[in-house]
């Protein structure tokens, strides 16, 4: 991997945005993932590599290490924010389809439930393992999934859920999105559920942390 | 006779107990099905709960909430409460609870935090707190002053908790000046509520999530246990015997001896499916009481009633005889708990009853 890539993997997954934030204290006056990706464009570095070899393995360093509770939410957001800073600068190539991402990935706690924290991080880490996320928001009802199926032919599904109230609403969505976009692969997630549960409803993945979501996934682009 | 009152504070005390207390908090639909199963609201009274509430001294300093909000939106029917925290519904099925809106999110400047129209303490608050601790002492209740979301919750659902995440890590003087006007508040409150006497101050921020801690110990240690400290020290300097109850969801066990250094004298809820309780009683357990520990995401809602008395009876067991238990979902009771488990809780805590065995009766 050349140095640049190093250095933006690096930025990445310590969460140095750019050279004006004072964080992290050890990296304080240094570019920033901003700077490092813009840099590393205009000298000729191929985009899907940049994506690729830097912001990928950045982001799957961060996803590991806050599996195995080495570092917490404020590190992920950090990271997510640096990651978010490159990819402002890989957006016209995306746009252009010079660099695509692995696949799409529609995510949303289901209907009935309010709470996001760890749809968020689900999210910031899928899409730092190199998909396009698309955000459907909290209290999202089957007909919004589905709807968001057939506007991404192929994409993924996450549901998530905090309370077993709304966990259980999940295997209506589950059973709904089966039988109207067959082949749909949904991944769920949340405090109260179990791969037993995951197993009972018919979905086809569980994970305990973000990190397993994109392995599933990562597994499925391959 | 003993009042429920001097049973839990005595147990909390953990200087043994003559009835192992129970509490519940109940959503508005277990609360209707009660209402449905008994012809009247009182759970509390029925399932034979300990000790009673305390709250509402904040007054807000704004008019109206939306100028709260600048350029943003919000939807139809937002409420605000006395922090001008916005408040919407959700869709029908997310029935009593309510999305969240924050007024400092985006917020550029300490100056902005700083001029925020942040509640006020009502000191005429003061008796109103008295009348109400000493009618809950004559009817044998313990009183419990409530001030959960005492720092970092509160200043997270201020300022969003992105927001105030990205101010603790680049050390901005943002998350210090909120953070400062929250715990100011706080401590005002807990002083009032010790100058009101109540037995229990409820204390609580959730640092935890259901895989490991929200947030590292050292940032607990620099943002939010000194100002928890004060919160603390500002009603233990007006009632040194003031019982300290502190709730945080998830896995919390790092943070718990620098709670106990700071004065925590229970942990609430001690979810079980991620931490072992019997494990938390043995390292902690002859320093620190517990308030919680039947679970809400499996035991209740999907266990049958013989399997929650198991529960309840190792927990019991767990603490012996000097108590330091009071038995309660780790959560708000759901609709989908059965009455039955929520009896089998009730039931099985009867057992071990003091009152159940005539004075004189021996085991042979």
């Amino acid at each position: 991997m050349s140095e640049i890539l190093e250095q933006i993997a690096t930025c990445v997954e310590r969460g140095k945005i750019n050279a004006a934030s004072p964080y992290p204290p050890d990296m304080k006056g240094q570019e920033g993932a901003d700077e490092l990706t813009r840099k590393a464009i205009d000298g000729g570095t191929a985009p899907t590599d940049i994506l690729e070899k830097a912001l990928v393995v950045g982001m799957q360093k961060i996803g590991e290490k806050f599996a195995a509770n080495k570092v917490f939410v404020p590190d992920v957001l950090m990271a997510a924010k640096s990651m978010n800073a490159a990819m402002a600068h890989l957006r016209p190539f995306f746009q252009s389809g010079e660099v695509k991402r692995k696949g799409v990935f529609c995510i949303g706690t289901v209907q009935g439930d309010l709470h996001d924290i760890g749809k968020n991080l689900v999210s910031m880490i899928v899409e730092g393992g190199g998909w396009e996320v698309v955000d459907l928001g909290v209290d999202v009802s089957t007909e919004k999934f589905i709807e968001a199926v057939e506007q991404h032919p192929g994409c993924a599904v996450g549901l998530s859920a905090l309370l077993t109230t709304t966990m259980i609403n999940m295997e209506k969505t589950v059973k709904a999105l089966k039988e109207k976009t067959p082949g749909t692969k949904v991944l769920i997630g949340g405090a109260p559920l179990t791969q037993e549960f995951c197993t009972k409803i018919g979905a086809d993945c569980y994970s305990a942390d973000p990190q397993g979501a994109v392995e599933y996934l990562n597994k499925l682009a391959a | 006779m003993t009042t429920p009152r001097e049973n839990i504070l005595r147990t909390l005390r953990r200087e043994g107990f003559d009835d192992v207390p129970v509490d519940f908090y109940f959503s508005p639909s277990q609360i209707e099905a009660f209402r449905k199963r008994f012809g009247h609201d009182d759970y509390k009274a029925h399932l034979g709960v300990s000790q009673r509430d305390v709250c509402g001294a904040l007054v807000p300093s704004f008019g109206d909430g939306h100028g709260l909000f600048g350029s943003e939106t919000l939807p139809p029917g937002t409420k605000f409460d006395e922090w001008g925290i916005g408040h919407s519904k959700g869709s029908d099925a997310a029935v009593h609870m309510t999305r969240m809106h924050h007024p400092l999110k985006g917020a550029r400047s300490a100056e902005e935090i700083a001029a925020y129209p942040y509640p006020v303490v009502d000191g005429s608050a003061a008796d109103r707190f008295a009348k109400a601790v000493a009618g809950h002492h004559a009817r044998g209740f313990a009183a419990i002053g409530q001030m959960t979301c005492t720092v970092w919750e509160r200043a997270w659902y201020l300022r969003s908790m992105e927001d105030l995440m990205m101010d603790m890590m680049t050390e901005d003087e943002k998350a210090a000046v909120l953070f400062d006007k929250v715990t100011d508040i706080s401590c005002e409150l807990a002083a009032l509520y010790a100058r009101a006497g109540v037995d229990i101050l409820a204390t609580g921020d959730d640092i935890g999530t259901q895989a490991g801690t929200m947030i590292s110990v050292e940032m607990w240690e620099g943002w939010l246990k000194p100002r928890l400290a004060h919160v603390i020290a500002a009603a233990r300097t007006v009632k040194p015997d003031v019982i300290v109850f502190y709730h945080s969801d998830g896995v919390v066990t790092p943070f718990i001896e620098g709670l106990i250094e700071i004065g925590v004298d229970v942990l609430n809820p001690i979810q079980p499916e991620c931490m072992d309780f019997n494990e938390i009683h043995a390292a902690f357990g002859e320093r620190l009481s517990f308030w919680g520990t039947l679970g809400t995401q499996q035991l209740l809602p999907f266990g049958s009633p013989d399997q929650v008395c198991e529960v309840v009876r190792d927990r019991i067991a767990a603490c012996g005889e000097k108590g330091g238990l009071v038995l309660a979902p780790t959560h708000m009771v759901e609709p989908e708990v059965p009455w039955e488990n929520i009896s089998a809780i009730v039931d099985t805590a009867r057992e071990y009853s003091i009152a159940r065995y005539s004075p004189g009766e021996t085991d042979g």
